[in-house]
C-alpha cells in the first residue's frame, strides 16, 4: 500500500545553519507517527515545509505517492494536510463556526451561509466525539476546547493527514487522556496524524511509530513496540541520560517551618482574587510541589514568597524574621528567599548585560563584589568564570551578552545565580519549561541536592511528572485556591490531575 | 524572500563594532551635509563656499577653536545630565528648566557672597549651580517614584517654570539697578570662572565638563550605583526583582541628571556671560536630547556628539554670516544629522 505521505530527502538550510539535512520521513494511513526531538532539532521547519509555510532547498513531497508542491498552506489544505498550530489561531470574539469557515466562507450573494456549516460542523464534532457547540464563542472555551475547534477546522477542510504541533503542552492531564482517545477516534476512520513532540512518555504512549530527529538530521525511526524511553532519549540527545532524578522523599515535620503563609489573600484587578486565602507552610529539607495549570495564582504567590507583591491580607513569615514588617524585594534576598522567575527574559536577567553581571545581580553590593560601593571586576569575573564551569554554562567567555544564551544555558545562568546566594527557601517556577531532556536532567538534580542542603525549595510546575518525581509534598492550586494537598505525592496522581483541572473546586 | 535577505545581510557593514561606531555618525554627517548642499545650491548660494565657511569658522584659528569649545561646555554638561538619566531609562526632557535653574543658584551666590577668592567661589557657584538644578531634578524624580508621574511631562513643565522663575529674578527682585534691560548686577570676581585662553572667551567651564564627563563614565562603570542605573535602564523589572530600590534609585538618578544640567547654566552665566540674564540659553537643553541620544548614553559618545554639535552650531552660524546661508536651511542641516544618525542607528539594531 502506498503512504499517505512521504518526504525524500527534505533539506532546508538557514544562514548559517541546516535546519533539515536530508530528512525522509512516511506516514501510513491509520497511523500516529511521532516526530520527536529536542528543541531546535528541526520538527518545526520540517512541518512547516509540510505545510507550505517554507520552501525546501531540496527533497520532494509526495501526498498519495503523487509528487507536491506545497507553495502555501492553501496547497498543503488541498492536498488534505491540516495543522494545529502549537499556538492556536482563532479569534476569541467570533463563534466556533466564524473561526472555522474563516478564509472559505460559504457566501450566497453578499451572505454567509451559517446553516450548512453549522450543520458540518455538528456532525462533524459528534463523529469524532470533539463535544463542542458550533454556536459558542472561542472566549467561553477552555483552552483544551480551543484546540479540538482547531482540529474541527482541519476535518471541515477535508483534512486526511493531521499535523499535531507540540498538541498537549497547554493541557491538564486529564484533558491530555481525553485528547489521547479523539486521537485514536480519527485512526480508527483512517485518518493519519503527525504528533510533534519532545515529551518522551506521550510519545510512547500514543505513537505506532516514532522518527527522532536530532541536530536536523534523522537518527533513526522505530517502532513503538521495539523501543522504550530510555532509548528514545538517549538517541534525542545522543548520550545516555538519567531519565528521572527521583530523590529519595523526605519528611521534616518535626522541624519549625522555613517559610509561613497564613490566610493570605490578593486581590486581582477583577473580581475574582489572585490568591485566595492561602495558608501553608514550608519546611526546611523539603521539596514542596505547588502543581497546577497556568494561571492560577502560582506566579502571584511566588511574587509574595519573593516580596515583589504586597498580600492584601494574612502574613508571610520567614525565618524567624517578623511577619508584620514591611518587606522589598531586597529584605527578601537578605532574609535568604531566592527565586527563579518562569519570566527568565523578562524578568530573571538582563539580557543586554554580560554573563558576569547578571551572576551579581542580588548580590552585587556584598563582599566580593564590591566595597564602599566600588565594584570589584577582578572579584567578578573570577566568580563568573567559576559558576560557568560548575555549572556547566555553555558560552564562549563570561563577558558576551546574556541574550545570546541558548534557553537551557540561561536558565542555567539563574540557577546557579540563586543557587549561589545559598537560599533559605528557593522558589522555582516552572524551572525547566521548554528545556532539552540534558538540562532538565541537570535541573533537577540541582534543585534535589539544594534540598539535601537542607533548604526549602518551593516547585511550581504545570508538569504533573517533574512534580511527582521531585517534590516531597504537593499542594494543588486552582483558580488562586489550594485546591488539594497531598503528604504522600506518588500515591495521589490522580487526585492531583484532577484537582489541576477543577474537580475539587468549592464552587 | 530569502535571496533578498541575503543580499541584504551581505550590503550590511562588518560587524566590526568600533569602526562602526565611528563609521556611521561621520558618514550620517556627511550625507546631511549633502542634501543641505542641494539646498544652499537651491538658495543660490554655492555650497562649496558656504561649507568653506562653515569649516573656518569652527576650526578655522584660535578664536574659532575657543568659540567652538565655550558652545561645547553647556550642551557636554546638559548632555551628559540627560544622558545619566537615560541610561536608568528616565525620560528627563527638563534639561533646558535646570540649566535655568542651576543658573539661578550660581547668581545667588555670584551676588550675594562678598568676593571670595576663585579657590573658594567657583567651587561654590558651581555647587550651587549643581545643587539648584538637582533639586529641579529631583522634584521631577519624587514625583515619578511617589505617584508614577509621568516624568515626560513634569520636566517638560518644569522648564516653563524654572525660566519664568528666572525672567521674574532678573526682571524684579535681582534686576540691576542701573542695567539698561532686565538683568542682573556682574558677579563679584571671584565667581567668574577665568578666561583660559588669551583673548578668546574660552572660560574654565570646559575643563569642568570634561571633568564631569570623566566622572560620571568612571561611576556608571566602576560603582555599584552605576550597576543599578544599568540594569534598571536595560531591564527595570530585572531590578526590582533583583532588589534594587529603584524607587531611591530614580530619586538619586534625578538629582544628578538635573545638576549636570544646573551646572550648564551656572558654567554658562558665570563663564560667558558674568551675570544671571533672561535668555541666557537658546535651548542647550533641548539640544542636549539631541546630544544624549546620539552619543548613546555614554559618556565617551556624549562628548563626540557635543563636540560635534557645538562645531555645528558655530560652522553653521559663520554660514550664514559670511555667506548669507538663510537660517531656516541651517536648521534643516542640523535637522538632517540628527535624523540620519537615529535612521542608521535603527539600521544597525536590525540584525539578523
Amino acid at each position: 500500500m502506498t503512504p499517505v505521505l512521504e518526504l525524500e530527502h527534505i533539506t532546508k538550510r538557514f544562514p548559517g545553519v541546516t535546519a533539515n539535512d536530508e530528512i525522509s520521513f512516511t506516514l501510513k494511513r491509520g497511523e500516529i507517527h511521532s516526530l520527536l526531538g529536542e528543541n531546535g532539532a528541526g520538527k518545526t521547519t520540517l512541518m512547516n515545509i509540510l505545510y507550505g509555510l517554507l520552501k525546501p532547498d531540496e527533497g520532494e513531497i509526495r501526498v498519495q505517492g503523487n509528487i507536491c508542491r506545497m507553495e502555501s498552506p492553501k496547497d498543503a489544505i488541498a492536498h488534505g494536510i491540516g495543522m494545529v498550530h502549537q499556538h492556536f489561531k482563532l479569534v476569541p470574539t467570533f463563534t466556533v463556526t466564524e473561526n472555522i469557515v474563516l478564509g472559505n466562507e460559504p457566501v450566497r450573494g453578499l451572505f454567509l451561509q451559517r446553516k450548512d456549516a453549522r450543520r458540518e460542523i455538528t456532525k462533524l464534532s459528534s463523529d469524532y466525539c470533539l463535544n463542542i457547540h458550533p454556536g459558542m464563542m472561542i472566549s467561553q472555551l477552555s483552552v483544551g476546547e480551543q484546540q479540538r475547534v482547531e482540529i474541527l477546522r482541519a476535518l471541515y477542510r477535508g483534512a486526511e493527514i493531521l499535523i499535531l504541533d507540540e498538541p498537549t503542552a497547554s493541557l491538564t492531564p486529564n484533558e491530555c487522556v481525553a485528547f489521547f482517545e479523539i486521537l485514536k477516534t480519527m485512526i480508527e476512520d483512517g485518518k493519519s496524524v503527525i504528533f510533534i513532540s519532545h515529551k518522551l512518555d506521550e510519545v510512547m504512549e500514543i505513537s505506532d511509530r516514532i522518527t527522532v530527529l536530532r541536530k536536523g538530521k534523522v537518527v533513526g525511526t522505530v517502532d513503538r513496540d521495539a523501543t522504550d524511553s530510555k532509548e528514545l532519549a538517549s538517541m534525542m540527545v545522543g548520550r545516555d541520560v538519567v531519565l528521572r532524578v527521583v530523590g529519595e522523599h523526605k519528611r521534616h515535620k518535626n522541624t519549625s517551618p522555613q517559610a509561613s503563609l497564613e490566610k493570605l489573600w490578593v486581590k486581582g484587578d477583577q473580581k475574582k482574587p489572585l490568591l485566595k486565602d492561602i495558608t501553608m507552610d514550608v519546611y526546611p529539607g523539603e521539596i514542596l510541589g505547588i502543581a497546577g495549570v497556568d494561571g492560577n495564582g502560582q506566579t502571584e504567590l511566588a511574587e509574595v514568597f519573593a516580596g515583589l507583591r504586597k498580600p492584601d491580607k494574612g502574613s508571610v513569615r520567614i525565618g524567624d524574621h517578623d511577619p508584620a514588617a514591611a518587606v522589598s524585594p531586597y529584605e527578601r534576598i537578605r532574609q535568604g528567599v531566592y527565586y527563579i522567575p518562569a519570566e527568565r527574559k523578562k524578568r530573571g536577567s538582563a539580557l543586554a548585560l554580560s554573563l558576569s553581571m547578571n551572576l551579581i545581580l542580588k548580590n552585587h553590593a556584598t563582599h566580593p563584589f564590591s566595597r564602599r560601593g566600588i565594584l570589584n571586576y577582578a572579584a567578578i569575573q573570577t566568580f563568573a568564570r567559576k559558576q560557568i564551569e560548575e555549572y556547566d554554562i555553555r558560552c564562549p567567555s563570561s563577558e558576551i551578552p546574556a541574550e545570546t544564551l541558548s534557553g537551557g544555558n540561561l536558565q542555567k545562568l539563574i540557577l546557579s545565580r540563586e543557587i549561589s546566594g545559598k537560599p533559605k527557601l528557593l522558589i522555582a517556577e516552572q524551572p525547566t519549561r521548554g528545556l532539552d531532556v540534558g538540562a532538565i536532567e541537570n535541573i533537577h538534580s540541582l534543585l534535589l541536592s539544594e534540598r539535601d542542603r537542607g533548604s526549602s525549595v518551593v516547585l511550581i510546575s504545570a508538569d504533573l511528572d517533574e512534580i511527582l518525581a521531585l517534590s516531597d509534598r504537593v499542594v494543588v492550586m486552582y483558580e488562586g485556591e489550594i485546591a488539594f494537598t497531598s503528604e504522600d505525592p506518588e500515591s495521589a496522581r490522580e487526585e492531583i490531575g484532577l484537582a489541576m483541572g477543577g474537580a475539587y473546586c468549592t464552587e | 524572500m530569502h535571496g533578498i535577505k541575503d543580499k541584504l545581510r551581505k550590503l550590511r557593514l562588518p560587524d566590526d563594532f568600533r569602526w562602526r561606531r565611528v563609521a556611521i555618525p561621520v558618514l550620517a554627517v556627511l550625507a546631511a551635509l549633502a542634501i543641505g548642499a542641494l539646498l544652499i545650491l537651491l538658495a543660490g548660494k554655492s555650497p562649496l563656499t558656504a561649507y568653506r565657511a562653515l569649516f573656518r569658522s569652527a576650526f578655522g584659528n584660535r578664536n574659532a577653536w575657543a568659540e567652538t569649545l565655550v558652545k561645547m561646555t553647556p550642551l557636554l554638561l546638559a548632555g551628559m545630565g540627560t544622558a545619566v538619566s537615560l541610561r536608568a531609562r528616565i525620560f528627563n526632557i527638563g534639561a533646558e528648566g535646570q540649566i535655568f535653574m542651576g543658573a539661578l543658584g550660581a547668581a545667588a551666590v555670584g551676588l550675594f557672597f562678598g568676593n571670595p577668592p576663585l579657590i573658594i567661589g567657583i567651587p561654590l557657584m558651581a555647587a550651587a549651580g549643581f545643587v539648584a538644578g538637582g533639586i529641579w531634578g529631583g522634584i521631577a524624580g519624587f514625583l515619578k517614584q511617589k505617584f508614577q508621574a509621568n516624568e515626560i511631562i513634569v520636566t517638560l513643565m518644569l522648564n516653563y517654570i524654572a525660566i519664568e522663575i528666572v525672567s521674574f529674578m532678573v526682571g524684579g527682585p535681582w534686576r540691576d539697578p542701573v542695567g539698561t534691560e532686565p538683568f542682573t548686577a556682574r558677579f563679584s570676581n571671584g565667581t567668574i570662572l577665568p578666561i583660559i585662553l588669551s583673548k578668546t572667551r574660552l572660560h574654565g567651564g570646559i575643563i569642568i565638563a570634561l571633568i564631569a564627563a570623566v566622572v560620571i563614565w568612571w561611576v556608571i562603570r566602576y560603582t555599584t550605583y552605576g550597576y543599578r542605573i544599568t540594569v534598571t535602564g536595560v531591564n527595570p523589572e530585572a531590578a526590582r526583582y533583583g532588589g534594587i530600590k529603584t524607587g531611591r534609585l530614580i530619586l538619586i538618578t534625578m538629582f544628578i541628571s538635573g545638576g549636570l544640567a544646573g551646572l550648564a547654566g551656572a558654567t554658562e552665566v558665570s563663564g560667558v556671560h558674568r551675570r544671571l540674564l533672561e535668555s541666557f540659553s537658546p535651548g542647550y537643553g533641548y539640544t542636549a536630547i539631541a546630544i544624549a541620544l546620539l552619543g548613546r548614553g555614554k559618556p565617551a559618545g556624549v562628548t563626540l556628539a557635543a563636540f560635534l554639535f557645538a562645531a555645528l552650531v558655530i560652522g553653521t552660524n559663520g554660514m550664514q554670516d559670511f555667506v548669507g546661508v538663510p537660517v531656516s536651511i541651517v536648521f534643516i542641516i542640523e535637522g538632517l544629522v540628527l535624523i540620519f544618525i537615529l535612521a542608521s542607528e535603527v539600521f544597525q539594531r536590525r540584525r539578523g
